[in-house]
């Protein structure tokens, strides 16, 4: 009996599980040396949402690799996805195509094409998601953003508006611009401020969220659905909250905006997945993975 | 001690080998774009009557960080009668999307569009902003990639920066105020032909 159960196992070394997270350590630090320049270009523009996402993968990734150990048989596809990544980088670049978007896609294959001959195909299941949560950094199209940015702009000076006269805040919008109804000042809503960042943002974190609550696929959703909302919102908050804080302070307020963003969006940021999280738990969803 | 995972050993060698082949292979494209060598700050100051001050604000700043070099200028040029122009120069491979895209994402009201000639290389692409809502704060914008041998207008489907045509872009701006966007594009063609040479002679390394 323990003879047919020992052949359906995949033939382990003697390895210890430190010796699969130094291993998938050595990967990693490889991947981002190969990677290096393109991982640059990226994060040289939206640094923050790029940054976490590789951040969170390379922890995942390692910690999963504890509970694994490295396989002892030839893992030919394993060797094959990570040739197909390194070949396609290869090509682009000698191309001189190296189309930044396709990063994340190339390093998630290469990444889980390591995990697979690390482990063998059974346990590389495993660092399935932390592999594919490298295609979150992937950026929106061009063509998309230049889309949606006007009429976001426009949305969310409209929004911040009708919220600050909530509060009793005279203000005058026009286009992507709201002053304040007795003052010179007044608030243009640039591309950074349309709430689009935030939302992204907050997708990959719901996303991971979602994961590590083991919700099912509808509830993920909703999940995923309700943090956009609620990254929207907490922008409005924010642009509400300045014109607040402009029409009561003036400029004294306005030489210290630069402060105020950004010790106001990391509490706001804070807050708005503290409220995924209870929606989360609203929706069912209480118990978390073991990593 | 145990012995290494051959698997380990593959990907590991996989990995350094497409290292050092990617070295060498973003170090020959790179030379196919040799206009990123050139270094935009050596640009003349003065040439005709115009006289230039660089434009420094915290927007220069994000700029910066935006495009990801120093490589470029963004300098006001002024002369007796005439309004000032804004003269942006970059090297496209610094990854710059067009004015009309910036201008998008930076709240501004693209509220006229005229697309250059494709078969015309005097020609430019030509928009007209609005900082306000107010029409005395327009701007009339035209631009163009000036190449070593030519010049390139805005390719109509939107393509990443590095599908341009190694190149520089220049744009130049002006306000409208009380004159017609019509009067300030001839306006800005006037200043092209004078900064046009010099910009072929920056590409030139003359």
């Amino acid at each position: 009996m323990s003879t047919a159960s020992v052949s359906f196992e995949t033939d382990r070394s003697t390895a210890t599980s430190v010796h699969s997270v130094v291993s998938v350590a050595l990967v990693l630090l490889l991947e981002g040396v190969l990677f290096r320049e393109r991982l640059l270009a990226m994060t040289l523009q939206s640094s923050t949402i790029q940054s976490f996402v590789f951040a969170v993968s390379a922890v995942l990734l390692l910690a999963q690799a504890r509970r694994v150990q490295l396989a002892r048989e030839l893992q030919p596809m394993g060797i094959l996805l990570v040739s197909m990544g390194c070949a396609g980088l290869l090509l682009l670049d000698a191309l001189k195509r190296p189309w930044i978007p396709t990063t994340p896609f190339l390093l998630a294959i290469c990444t889980f094409g390591s995990m697979w001959a690390l482990f063998g195909a059974a346990e590389a299941k495993r660092e399935l998601f932390p592999s594919a949560y490298l295609l979150l950094m992937t950026p929106l199209p061009t063509l998309l953003t230049v889309t949606i940015d006007l009429p976001l702009q426009k949305m969310s000076a409209a929004l911040a508006a009708h919220a600050a006269h909530l509060f009793g805040i005279a203000t005058e919008r026009s286009g992507t611009t709201v002053g304040l109804a007795h003052s010179e000042i007044s608030l243009r809503i640039i591309g950074d401020c349309n709430g689009l960042r935030s939302a992204i943002a907050m997708i990959a974190v719901s996303i991971l969220l979602a994961w590590l609550l083991r919700a099912r696929f509808w509830k993920a959703l909703a999940i995923v659905v309700g943090a956009v909302a609620i990254a929207y919102g907490a922008n409005i908050v924010r642009l509400a909250s300045i014109l607040a804080l402009v029409s009561r302070f003036g400029d004294r307020f306005v030489g210290h905006l630069h402060t105020f963003e950004l010790w106001g969006d990391a509490v706001l940021f804070l807050a708005s997945v503290a409220l995924v999280f209870q929606f989360a738990r609203v929706l069912g969803c209480r118990t978390f993975r073991e990593i | 001690m145990p012995h290494l995972p051959r698997n380990l050993i593959l990907v590991a060698a996989l990995l350094v080998g497409a290292i050092v082949g990617d070295h060498y292979a973003m170090a020959w494209s790179r030379s196919l774009a040799p206009l990123q060598l050139v270094s935009t700050k050596s640009f003349p100051y003065s040439f005709a009557e115009w006289k230039g001050v660089d434009y420094q604000t915290e927007i220069m700043k994000s700029a910066r960080e935006f495009f990801g070099t120093d490589n470029f200028i963004d300098r006001v040029y002024s002369a007796p009668g005439q309004y000032p122009v804004e003269l942006v120069l970059l090297p496209t491979a610094s990854g710059l999307h067009s004015p009309s895209v910036c201008a998008r994402f930076g709240g501004l009201q693209i509220i006229e569009s005229h697309p250059a000639k494709a078969s015309d290389p005097a020609d430019a692409d030509r928009i007209v902003l609005r900082t306000e809502a107010r029409s005395n704060a327009d701007y009339a914008c035209s631009y163009y990639w000036r190449t070593p041998g030519g010049v390139a207008h805005e390719a109509k489907p939107y393509l990443p920066p590095t599908h341009y045509t190694d190149s520089i872009m220049v744009s130049l701006r002006t306000p409208v105020q009380w004159s017609t966007a019509e009067q300030r594009f001839q306006a800005l063609a006037s200043f092209r032909a004078s900064v046009d040479p010099e910009v072929l002679r920056l590409i030139h390394g003359q």
